[in-house]
């Protein structure tokens, strides 16, 4: 025991500092206000009629807007400061304690074993002090975060290890484990599974761009767009409403400058996108310790996201269709999704991401994780034909019906047009059922699923939370089954898949959870 | 040495307990005509609502709104009577089945679905009883995975006895007292 409490002592001396109430380093203020700054903004739909009022304001009186920004910014700074002066916390015997709240006071006490996550992050502003802002995560029944706004390096990494040798110490406790060869263990051994280069990232924006998306949400305002454009093109001598005139220009030109203007908006969008994916994983690192994986990266803001390999629940690839022509894929680490993280758009912090991987390097990264999996060899199954039938009977046919007695007597060539669509819809359909693909070995559940991307997923079995059968009168003159495999990371469902084959799975996975006791999580 | 202890044998995916032999077992008698008597009973008041509304002198309808009022009662009331009649034939078919690893529950009449749990992923386990419920002897049994509050699992229409009993049970399996 002494030689426990020597090695537990290395990161628990310096953080003797941390145990009388104290305030966070005075750099906090700028991140305090900062924060708030981001949180007014983020409300920009409830601000937008405010901020027009301001608009028309500034051209009327640009002196009283002056004062009222000045205001402004005097008012973020003192909460700033007020909350920054009114945070204070304290590191004693294993147990985190805050003390927060300009109105209403709060006291939170954290013992060191019910934070699931120790995330680090690095705004831009604090790399020239050295500096972290240490956020703890608590996950369980209601999600909570913890923020330590800014700790020097040092200490915060000392809070994150005392923090994580007290989750072995714990789990080990009962198994009376070697507790000091695991801690030393712990300190040191992290082994660098994968980076990602620039151009790595450059495919990754490239072909994870949702310009397709942008264009569709901005077509309201298409209209207004296109106004100003014109107004100010005019103003340099360019009539550029008169390219898309088809009655002045021939249909070549036409054609021509409308397949230039979407090349255009597309290349805007897309650099975007890649200067989204180079801020977020620029020197993009994969660590593995003895019992989690981390990944650290970033431009400005350097994130780090931790998990503990037990906690991961199945590993998931993803190749979206530009992908395939790059020839790359993108690997998801995925564990417990909280709900309610999940609405509030926290739950990418629990997934770990390795953006634009070669098949290869993929495959090399699943079988760290995974030794045993079969993904690359193994022979999918499909599933049943009659898969397509609800789409093509319920979708289509009302579609092609619809539209002939509609367009046909009006508009021929829209109901051409119609009969091309209600194909591709069909088409697309027909895809979705050949993409549909089950395996399963002795450890593994493998489903392929996709449209025009693929994705693919490897489930250890033991991992299983819940298991429904399901079928319609049909399907079962049919002799067919869907199969929905419930786990924390979510729900995977095999469609229309012959009934023998889904309980075959279902025994053998119910057999996997009950008899191997290994645990989920 | 070690080699020859360690056995590694295949499993035959046939001799493995299976889902399609459950034993099911029904919910109690009160259950279902519980249940339709409830749709009844609110298929009856949603019809009168509707009736009363038509043919209240206060308040004459104008020739814009009485259509409208006029078919979507029709509507209502065609649904509700719907729910009632599906009520009566699919859930006399509601069961549950219990082995000594998992739960299992099944239902529908035109979609079946059946659904079984682990006990060893249970989270924790809830009775509830609402006032008609505890009018007439019943319970709802609700399980808790980690698989999200989607994903829960509900035994209805249960007499509170076997309710109790089938609380009791998991709550002493040892996959619950070890890993919960």
């Amino acid at each position: 025991m002494l030689e426990n409490h020597s090695t537990q002592a290395a990161p628990a001396s310096s953080l003797n500092v941390l145990q009388q109430w104290q305030r966070v380093s005075p750099i906090a203020l700028v991140y305090f206000c900062l924060h708030l700054l981001k949180g007014i903004f983020s409300n920009v739909s409830i601000l937008a009629p405010l901020l027009l009022l301001f608009y028309k304001g500034i051209q009327r009186s640009p002196g009283y807007f002056m004062l009222a920004l000045g205001v402004l910014i005097i008012v973020i700074a003192t909460i700033g400061m007020m909350q920054y002066l009114a945070f204070r916390f304290r590191v004693s015997e294993d147990t985190v304690e805050i003390q927060s709240g300009l109105l209403r006071k709060k006291q939170l006490n954290l013992p060191f074993n019910r934070i699931q996550n120790v995330r680090l992050l690095q705004p831009l502003y604090y790399r020239f002090s050295n500096h972290l802002c240490v956020v703890l995560d608590t996950a369980g029944s209601n999600q909570q975060e913890a923020r330590l706004a800014a700790l020097p390096n040092n200490l915060a990494e000392a809070l994150q290890q005392a923090i994580y040798i007290q989750h072995v110490a714990v789990s080990h406790s009962e198994a009376n484990d070697d507790l000091t060869s695991q801690t030393t263990e712990l300190v040191s051994d992290e082994a660098l599974l994968c980076t990602r280069s620039i151009s790595d990232l450059i495919l990754y924006g490239i072909s994870n761009n949702r310009a397709i998306l942008v264009m569709g949400f901005a077509a309201p305002f298409y209209v207004p767009i296109t106004n100003i454009l014109d107004q100010q093109l005019q103003r340099f001598g360019i009539d550029a409403s008169q390219w898309f005139n088809y009655e002045q220009q021939s249909w070549f030109w036409f054609v021509l400058a409308v397949i230039a203007t979407t090349l255009v908006f597309l290349l805007i969008i897309t650099l975007f996108s890649i200067a989204a994916s180079v801020l977020t994983y620029y020197h993009f690192r994969l660590l593995r310790t003895h019992d989690r994986y981390i990944r650290r990266s970033g431009l400005l803001t350097r994130h780090e996201i931790s998990m503990k390999r037990s906690r991961l629940q199945w590993m998931h690839l993803q190749q979206d269709g530009l992908d395939k022509a790059f020839g790359r894929c993108h690997i998801h680490y995925e564990q417990i999704v909280s709900p309610l993280a999940a609405v509030q758009g926290e739950g990418q912090h629990g997934k770990i991401m390795v953006p634009a991987l070669t098949p290869a390097m993929a495959q090399q990264l699943l079988q760290d994780v995974y030794p045993s999996n079969q993904l690359a060899v193994v022979q999918f199954n499909p599933i049943n034909w009659r898969y397509i039938l609800p789409g093509l009977v319920l979708i289509c046919l009302p579609l092609l019906v619809a539209s002939q007695v509609f367009f046909w007597p009006t508009a021929p060539s829209l109901a051409y047009l119609s009969i091309g669509v209600v194909m591709v819809i069909a088409a697309l359909q027909i895809l979705r059922w050949r993409r549909f693909g089950y395996a399963m070995d002795a450890e593994y559940f493998y489903l392929r699923r996709g449209l025009i991307g693929i994705d693919y997923f490897c489930v250890p079995l033991h991992k299983l939370q819940q298991l429904k059968v399901s079928q319609h009168s049909f399907m079962q003159r049919a002799g067919l089954r869907h199969l929905h495999l419930v786990c924390a990371a979510g729900n995977l469902t095999v469609p229309y898949m012959p009934a023998q084959a889904a309980y075959d799975i279902a025994n053998y996975a119910l057999y996997q959870v009950q008899a191997s006791h290994r645990s989920w999580m | 040495m070690t080699t020859e202890t360690f056995q590694n044998l295949p499993v035959s995916l046939a001799q493995l307990p299976s889902l399609d032999t459950l034993q099911w077992q029904t919910l109690a008698p009160s259950y279902t005509p519980l249940n339709v008597w409830l749709n009844v009973a609110i298929t009856s008041s949603v019809a009168l609502l509707w009736l009363a509304l038509l043919w209240q002198p206060f308040w004459p309808l104008s020739t814009t709104l009485a259509p409208v009022v006029f078919w979507s009662g029709i509507v209502l009331c065609v649904l509700c009577a719907w729910s009632c009649l599906y009520c009566y034939f699919a859930y006399p078919l509601k069961a549950y089945a219990l082995r000594q690893h998992d739960l299992s529950f099944q239902r529908g009449l035109f979609f079946k679905t059946s659904i079984t749990q682990p006990i060893t992923r249970i989270q924790h386990i809830e009775l509830k009883r609402g006032p008609l419920e505890r009018r007439f002897g019943l319970a709802t049994l609700q399980v808790f995975s980690a698989g999200g509050a989607a994903h829960t699992f509900a035994l209805p229409g249960l007499p509170v006895a076997d309710a109790e009993t089938i609380r009791h049970f998991i709550l002493q399996h040892k996959d619950t007292v070890q890993y919960a």
